[in-house]
């Protein structure tokens, strides 16, 4: 094979590559736009577009309440996301720049529980928010999110601030700054990518999470989206109309804050995971 | 007045304790309560009575712990070999010079971007039987159409949707693994005289090779505890085909509500787990 046919046959594994990718997201998009009718067409093609779908899943039905499910993902996912940038950042500075005994114990264990899978705890985490009254609360959700959230935020800024040269505090600290303000001053803006690394991967991971709300929230009017829009799914019939819409709706706040940022994404990741 | 360093020492303390605080509440001392109750009978709303191991010996005795562990295994070992194949291959191609490089690596990414549960929830109407592309596309090339998430085919299906959406993560780490090797050191080896594949065996390899390791013990502990893609897409069902240990524990709790076994079930998952994780921490803190 020459140099020219292994090129043509590099372009033909992409292109194959690139239908694997897209077809998955096509079938999503386009079922959101067809009227039902015409999804029983049995075609890939739509043949008319409509917006009756997403009309639909905003029409606040019993039991198919989008509008909330929506609100309370994003106050929970928020939450989350607050929490952690200020908890991460602070233990970051302290891993990274501050000397003491025990450090490496605590580092250890914060990369335990960032690898610890959280599915081990769903009886114990159960069990105790039962007793504490944390069932079909936000504190509830919050804090079961926090469990995977805090300790990978934490690991991921410490990767971060490890690029910040040392000298740059202590010559902050020669000039009379404190450990507070050196932080603010001289380190968080210098990992502002890296903050906003991690403001997105734990908004993302609380918008993903399934397994504790199922476990934590009983009643409709505290749903998340995951399982919120299944009601979409499973009525009298399968909605894939409402359902795709909805997944569409869902997938819009971590694709933007993905594409914003794309090119801190695969550092910030590697930070994190693989260099450390 | 203390001394400078034990203030400075004191200040470390102060600053971490939030995070350390939010993690024995939440994943520490739960962790111990698990233990703890899986030496108990406790129904959920009831008093824990002690059963000293009669949780382990009846949970050993099933056979769900072993089927649950099996089903855990086919799910993960699988799909992460194919997700590094799949990233390994895609690196290495989109690491070359070409047009349309910077599309495809964006592209590449979307799978990864969209939420675990759109995922599942999209292959969930890619795989219906009657409406769902797959079998349109079977069809209209003349060939059978599948049960996709049959008892047969539901681990199969299964795996394709965790690759799909996971090896984008291979593809990231790997490719910037590939663009660590200095490229003098691969001249150096042209002019030595290697060849295309001697310079790959010998340089690229070794580079990328602590990459792939992490990569793939971090993929393996995330694929053993995924929850989200199996219960959006068959409940660990059709019968047990998919019974996934992470859904077992779901369905041992709510089913019987027994806490005590349910933990007991929890805990003799995690030597596997620890397993990996010991190799991750060691990896990573060397």
């Amino acid at each position: 094979m020459g140099k020219r046919g292994t090129r043509i046959f590099i372009y033909l594994i992409l292109a194959v590559v690139a239908a694997v990718i897209l077809l998955p997201v096509y079938w999503m998009v386009i079922a959101s736009v067809r009227t039902p009718n015409d999804l029983y067409s049995k075609s890939l093609i739509p043949s008319e577009i409509t917006l009756s779908n997403y009309i639909e899943i905003f029409s606040n039905k019993p039991l198919r309440q989008f509008h909330i499910y929506i609100r309370n993902s994003l106050i929970v996912a928020l939450s989350v996301m607050c929490i952690c940038i200020i908890v991460a950042s602070l233990a970051g500075y302290s891993l990274v720049f501050i000397s003491y005994r025990g450090k490496d114990v605590f580092s250890s264990f914060i990369l335990f529980g960032y690898v610890f899978p959280g599915f081990i705890l769903m009886v114990p985490i159960y069990t105790i928010f039962l007793s504490l009254n944390l069932i079909n609360t936000y504190y509830g959700l919050i804090l079961a999110d926090l469990i995977g959230a805090i300790p990978f935020s934490t690991w991921m800024l410490r990767g971060y601030m490890m690029g910040i040269p040392k000298d740059l505090i202590d010559s902050a600290m020669v000039d009379g700054c404190g450990h507070l303000s050196a932080l603010f001053r001289v380190v968080l803006p210098l990992t502002a990518p890296g903050l906003v690394t991690v403001a997105i991967f734990s908004f993302v991971g609380s918008w993903d999470s399934l397994l504790f709300p199922l476990l934590l929230i009983t009643t409709e009017d505290m749903l998340t989206l995951p399982i919120g829009i299944m009601r979409f799914a499973f009525g009298e019939a399968y909605h894939w109309g409402p359902l795709m819409a909805a997944a569409v709706i869902c997938t819009l706040p971590p694709a933007i804050l993905y594409s914003l940022v794309q090119k801190y994404l695969v550092k910030g990741l590697l930070a994190g995971a693989v260099k450390g | 007045m203390l001394s400078l360093p034990r203030k400075q020492s004191l200040i470390g303390y102060v600053l971490i304790l939030p995070a350390l605080l939010i993690m024995s509440l939440l994943l520490l001392y739960p962790f111990f309560y698990a233990t703890w109750l899986s030496f108990h009978t406790k129904m959920i709303g009831a008093p824990a009575i002690y059963v000293g191991i009669k949780n382990y010996l009846d949970v050993l005795a099933s056979k769900d712990f072993y089927i649950g562990f099996l089903r855990s295994i086919t799910y993960t070992f699988p799909a992460v070999f194919l997700k590094l194949i799949l990233g390994l291959g895609l690196a290495l191609i989109l690491n070359q010079e070409f047009k349309g490089r910077r599309i495809m690596r964006s592209l590449a990414i979307i799978p990864w971007v969209l939420p675990v549960f759109v995922v599942a929830f999209i292959w969930m109407w890619m795989y219906d039987y009657a409406l769902g592309a797959l079998n349109i596309i079977l069809r209209s090339l003349g060939l059978p159409v599948v049960r996709w998430l049959s008892i047969d085919n539901a681990m199969m299906s299964l795996i394709i949707v965790n690759v799909w959406k996971g090896f984008p993560f291979f593809f990231m780490g790997i490719l910037s693994g590939l663009q660590s090797v200095p490229q003098d050191l691969l001249d150096a080896a042209s002019v030595d005289g290697a060849s295309t594949i001697q310079r790959f065996r010998y340089v690229t390899i070794p580079y990328i090779l602590p990459v792939i390791y992490i990569v793939s013990l971090l993929s393996i502990i995330w694929t053993y505890g995924d929850f989200t893609t199996i219960w959006i897409l068959t409940r660990g069902g059709p019968g047990d085909a998919s019974l996934v240990l992470p859904v077992l524990i779901y369905q041992t709790l709510y089913a019987e509500f027994d806490a005590g076994k349910a933990s007991a079930l929890s805990i003799l998952t995690m030597p596997f787990s620890i397993f990996f994780i010991y190799l991750i921490v060691r990896l990573l803190r060397r």
